[in-house]
């Protein structure tokens, strides 16, 4: 193609974009959302890259799932801390009770501006996550999916509380993260599951988490690296699996935060 | 080398009451943009600190006189400061307001020179600052700051060349640049003071905290190898016109002053540079000379704010008196910035009301479901020491009443 060619292709491109939107035609190599989407970084620039969108799309549902010491109450914490230096506001349903108020200090989370709801059982628990969800927060986490089972909680239960929250989100602007220890089965196996909790299917993205290897510093361990993996992006195409490096020195760094 | 260091403490608060002999005695506090800039020690005692919002430090200490910083003022008053040490040695630091030191060796010949050096220092000092410092003198800059920090005002501390770990060892770690982790650290392991910190091995503190923590510890030694940095004037950009036969108060004189301003905009221009100050001198015919200046709101370099300022300058110096020289300097120079602009308005989310978004919800599952989160002692092995749950409807409440 000569330029005059280039020129009048250029021009067709605009109008059709002024007329339909920048989402109806765009290049090739070029996502098709770049940021257009509202979404919260997550504070690792290589992983932000590789969610396509710039980090945890708001108003939908993210999984983060491995096992234990995988980086899931890391990554978490530092999304919050990102959200609340944009100004929104956060919350952290910890139904094991096990939340650590200084780790979340040490990730630089305000803790001020941070409700967290320690409810008494999983049905509470759903019900108080579907109230917040329509609550204008930036960001909502759910700490952790595994101790609902157990609970006897009834599958047409599970699923109504699930499409609730999807629904609410769908109106609001929070972010809303689910954490899945991997328990009982590899990460995406239905044994971490409840019966009847679908997550998989109502969730935007999905990321798995699993420790590589510790970081050591004359003997002591000063952190470790993991990898992420994203099992499900509707936003994006795939991605490779990221690394990213959590260092606990007095506060939580990850990748040089 | 002998470091001699001139601590002048609450700098902008001192100057504040030497320039109003009433506030002797009264808690001051200097604001600067809604926050404290600095404060007199009677507020510091009831708990007021730098970077802390006036209003809360107005609660804090109700009786505080509160002043506005006055910051030409203070840097002017710090560089004559500088001057008097620079009267001493060539070679002259300067730390942040009120902290400087200069190399004396070679200016003294014994240990009774420098005293009566420090006593000229002093002397010199009140003459022409109008102030009293603290002053110590020692091998190098840490321990002479510290010599300094430990002294009553006015005074001077001089150690013998040799002497610093002795004069160092028994002194608090608080007075080394540790972090407060690096310092609760050391107290689990029982290190309370600097002797004892100078005493561990050298690759062991390497070891556990780092080269910073080993340049620490080879201050808690006493040695100090960082060299002084010679104090270098802030530049301006300056220009001058000299008026034959003198001029009174007119349009030609305010045109005149326009020019200098076009005049010194060029220069910033083909420097690259932008300007915050505007400092305007007007000499008279009787040989006396009249001086305004004036901060803007951010730095620029465009000739009409300029202009406008150099005006507004020329008529607060207005009198019956005809001028014969005006000289406009631009003072607080940086390098311009681009400044990206934005296609769309970028908007902070609006805050949500947490409260009343709970209330509701405590109504409904009872209040003990939820918490905020405070951080009690970070470095205590026990969780239950480490943070705290409150109820978070409770907490709120009480923040509430207290800021009512």
């Amino acid at each position: 193609m000569n330029r005059r060619q280039y020129r009048k292709l250029d021009f067709v491109v605009a109008s059709l974009q002024r007329r339909f939107g920048p989402r109806a035609i765009y290049r090739y190599e070029q996502p098709s959302t770049p940021t257009l989407l509202p979404h919260i970084p997550t504070g690792f620039g290589e992983l932000d890259q590789a969610l396509g969108i710039g980090g945890i799309p708001q108003g939908q549902i993210t999984e983060l799932l491995g096992p234990a010491t995988s980086g899931k109450v890391t990554l978490a914490p530092k999304v919050i801390a990102q959200a609340q230096r944009a100004g929104h506001q956060a919350a952290w349903v910890d139904l094991g009770w096990m939340l650590d108020a200084d780790y979340l200090h040490r990730c630089q989370v305000n803790l001020k501006e941070l409700l967290v709801v320690r409810p008494h059982n999983g049905q509470e628990a759903l019900a108080i996550a579907a109230s917040l969800a329509a609550g204008e927060l930036g960001v909502l986490v759910f700490d952790e999916v595994t101790s609902l089972k157990g609970q006897n909680l009834s599958p047409v239960f599970l699923e109504g509380a699930l499409a609730q929250i999807h629904h609410r989100l769908a109106h609001s602007p929070c972010a809303m993260i689910f954490l899945t220890t991997t328990y009982f089965g590899p990460p995406g196996d239905a044994a971490n599951y409840p019966p009847g909790f679908s997550l998989d299917h109502y969730t935007a993205l999905r990321l798995a988490l699993k420790r590589e290897k510790w970081i050591r510093q004359h003997g002591d361990v000063r952190g470790y690296q993991a990898i992420v993996t994203v099992l499900k992006n509707r936003w994006a195409p795939p991605a490779g699996p990221v690394q990213i490096e959590i260092t606990f020195d007095g506060t939580v760094r990850g990748n040089g935060l | 080398m002998r470091i001699l260091c001139l601590l002048i403490p609450h700098f902008p608060a001192s100057l504040e009451r030497r320039d109003e002999p009433g506030l002797d005695g009264q808690p001051v506090v200097i604001a600067q943009e809604g926050k404290v800039l600095d404060c007199s020690p009677e507020a510091l005692d009831q708990g007021v600190r730098e970077g802390m919002k006036v209003g809360r430090a107005e609660r804090l200490c109700p009786e505080a006189v509160v002043r506005t910083a006055h910051i030409a003022r203070y840097e002017g008053a710090f560089e004559r400061v500088i001057e008097v040490l620079a009267g001493v040695s060539p070679v002259v630091e300067a730390g942040k307001w009120g902290e400087a030191y200069t190399d004396i060796s070679g200016q003294t010949s014994g240990f009774d020179d420098e005293v009566i050096l420090c006593q000229q220092v002093g002397r010199k000092l009140k003459q022409e600052v109008g102030l009293t410092g603290m002053m110590g003198v020692a091998g190098n800059k840490f321990t002479s700051y510290v010599a300094a920090w430990i002294i009553r005002q006015g005074r001077a501390l001089l150690l013998r060349p040799g002497t610093e770990r002795e004069f160092l060892a028994p002194l608090p770690l608080e007075l080394l640049p540790l972090s407060e982790e690096m310092i609760k650290e050391l107290r689990l392991l029982g290190i309370r003071s600097m002797g004892q910190f100078a005493r561990l091995p050298a690759g062991a503190v390497l070891d556990r905290f780092g080269p910073q923590g080993r340049r620490i510890h080879q201050l808690a030694q006493g040695r100090d190898e960082r060299p002084l940095l010679p104090y270098q004037r802030p530049p301006v950009v300056e220009a001058t016109r000299q008026f034959e036969p003198p001029l009174g108060m007119n349009e030609i004189l305010v045109r005149a002053g326009g020019k200098l301003a076009h005049t010194c905009c060029q220069r910033l221009r083909k420097r690259g540079l932008s300007c915050q100050e505007v400092h305007l001198t007007l000499s008279f015919e009787d040989g006396s000379s009249h001086s305004a200046q004036q901060t803007l709101s951010g730095p620029t370099a465009d000739r009409l704010l300029v202009e406008a300022s150099a005006r507004e300058l020329l008529t607060r110096l207005s009198c019956a008196d005809r001028v014969t020289e005006a000289r406009l300097v631009l003072g607080g120079l940086q390098a311009q910035e681009g400044k990206q602009l934005t296609l769309g308005v970028i908007t902070r989310p609006a805050k949500v009301d947490l409260v009343r978004l709970v209330r509701p919800l405590a109504a409904r599952f009872g209040a003990d479901s939820f918490y905020g989160g405070r951080v009690l002692d970070s470095s205590s092995p026990l969780a239950e020491l480490r943070f705290a749950w409150q109820p978070w409807v409770e907490e709120r409440e009480k923040v509430d009443s207290s800021v009512e």
